[in-house]
């Protein structure tokens, strides 16, 4: 197993790709604990993943706040006596063209969204150390490449991306690894959300499909194998990497729907 | 002239490289709007401008309040009617490792860097849509590219700056505007020459060990800058859209071979 005895965090592990990472990473041995702001969704995570033999444990927290964030780490520490992976992975969206934006969306977004990231490095890193552990970020290939209607948000995760190395810099004296990852779309409740709010749901879920060269929307546990890679030794000579997981959405010179799948019929 | 009659809106144009900007653009003949929180800074930018004839009038304001900067763009609106470019240069650094970094020291480094770019940007967008024409320069850095030891606050918020820049391309080529990004690497700044001094035993030492991380093996000069800010702003670069524009003596390109 490829996470025998680890620990690990995954924040917004209650539901979309990081409930995927927590099935993926408990799967390959990993102690997994679950952070997220959503109660029922925590705990639904948490019990099936419990119901199906693995060991998993539950806290309730908002990564935005420094509070919950420490005592989320000193928990994970309490019950598993140690961590050695954290998969920065919650986070949300803000779409709507940038002049649009109001200051306090704004301030939220970048909370939750990289603020997050920074608070659980801060408590965690001493942690890290001891165990030459290894950080996940959760980016998106909208911060390599930005995307219409979410400047906000691509500015987060362009921050993320500059971060990631920069932590990967700062720790590897300490073996500590930071890795991110840039999915483009994959099915998870955050994209449903949005796809919801377009004017044609059903065109726009074709159109999202259509936007990657693989035809197709990713699935959360695509991503979240890619997260396992990381956390795991196969990735022992990985750090500051952005692991772009995209189905080739960013290829070629056009942004939205490939006019090569124009010829191909779904 | 360059840069012949175009209203330019400079955010942090009282020290370093805003300021060098702000005397190059009226060197080339824009209208300078030279904005800055330290109001004797930015009066003293004016002054060398109007000293050598050139056109500049001080806003005074704040980039992360968005009540200032709504009051800055409806004052430049006011005195000239447009804003034909944006140059959202205002931005501060930090030291530290992701965790020596105090929460409090976060936020307000987004807030300059980041939110700084977001604010002005937000307010004088609706102008330039309205005139289908408008170019804007944000300040990223190569840290955004390749990450910068002991600049984790730092090159987190030039990150954002640089996915910003690309996303609002997207969404106002539409209306004819241009968004680009200028990456610099280290240009020897009063805030350069200050953070040396002030970390290091031997600053000279520190000096040489940038020197020979760029292959250039010197340090870059503000007036570097100005000047891939003047091709941004000027028509010479109608085609660029969305891009990085590195003038870093060969940080990144040294660091990739």
């Amino acid at each position: 197993m490829r996470l025998q005895a680890k620990a690990a965090v995954i924040t917004g592990g209650g539901s979309g790709i990081g409930a995927a990472a927590a099935e993926v990473f408990a799967r390959e041995g990993a102690k997994v604990v679950i952070a997220d702001l959503n109660e029922e969704k925590l705990s639904q995570t948490v019990e099936d993943l419990l119901s199906k033999g693995f060991w998993a444990y539950g806290i309730n927290c908002d990564v935005s706040s420094e509070e919950d964030v420490e005592k989320l780490i000193l928990q994970t520490v309490q019950k598993c006596g140690k961590l050695d992976v954290i998969f920065n992975n919650a986070g949300t969206i803000l779409p709507k063209p940038l002049e649009q934006v109001d200051g306090d969306e704004w301030d939220r977004l970048f909370q939750i969204n990289v603020k997050s990231m920074y608070l659980t490095t801060k408590f965690a890193i001493s942690h890290l150390k001891k165990n030459k552990g290894a950080i996940i970020n959760m980016a998106s290939m909208t911060g390599v490449v930005g995307q219409q209607y979410n400047a906000a948000y691509s500015a987060t995760k362009g921050a993320i991306i500059a971060l990631t190395k920069t932590m990967a810099i700062d720790y590897a004296p300490y073996g500590v690894r930071v890795n991110c990852i840039s999915p483009a779309g994959v099915r998870t409740p955050l994209l449903d959300t949005w796809l919801k709010q377009q004017e044609n749901p059903v065109k726009a879920s074709e159109a999202q499909d259509r936007s990657h060269m693989l035809g197709r929307t990713a699935d959360s546990e695509e991503i979240a194998r890619v997260a396992l890679f990381l956390a795991s030794e196969d990735a022992s000579f990985v750090t500051g990497e952005n692991i772009v997981c995209d189905g080739g959405a960013a290829l070629g010179y056009a942004a939205g729907p490939k006019p090569e799948w124009s010829r191909v019929p779904i | 002239m360059r840069l012949a009659g175009k209203i330019s809106l400079i955010t942090g144009a009282g020290s370093g490289i805003g300021r060098s900007t702000a005397l190059r653009f009226a060197e080339e003949g824009a209208v300078v709007i030279v904005n800055d929180v330290h109001e004797e800074n930015g009066n003293q930018t004016v002054k060398e401008i109007t000293g050598r004839d050139g056109e500049a009038i001080f806003i005074q304001g704040d980039v992360t309040d968005p009540a200032d900067v709504q009051k800055m763009i409806e004052k430049a609106i006011g005195a000239y009617g447009r804003i034909d470019v944006l140059f959202n240069n205002a931005g501060i650094s930090n030291v530290g490792a992701l965790h020596e970094v105090e929460p409090d020291v976060w936020d307000k480094i987004m807030s300059v860097n980041v939110k700084g770019v977001y604010l002005p940007s937000k307010y004088a967008l609706p102008y330039m849509m309205e005139k289908k024409s408008g170019t804007i320069i944000n300040m990223s850095s190569c840290a955004a590219e390749m990450g910068l030891a002991k600049r984790a606050a730092y090159s987190t918020t030039k990150g954002a700056v640089l996915s910003l820049t690309k996303a609002m391309q997207v969404d106002y080529a539409p209306f004819n505007i241009r968004v680009n990004a200028l990456l610099p690497g280290t240009i020897f700044t009063p805030f350069v020459e200050k953070y040396l001094k002030s970390s290091y035993d031997n600053p000279e030492e520190a000096i040489a060990g940038i020197k020979t991380r760029q292959l250039s093996g010197e340090l870059g000069r503000p007036e570097d800058v100005a000047a891939a800010a003047i091709f941004l702003a000027s028509d010479e670069s109608r085609f660029m859209m969305g891009s990085p524009l590195y003038i870093d003596g060969g940080v990144v390109f040294g660091k990739n071979a």
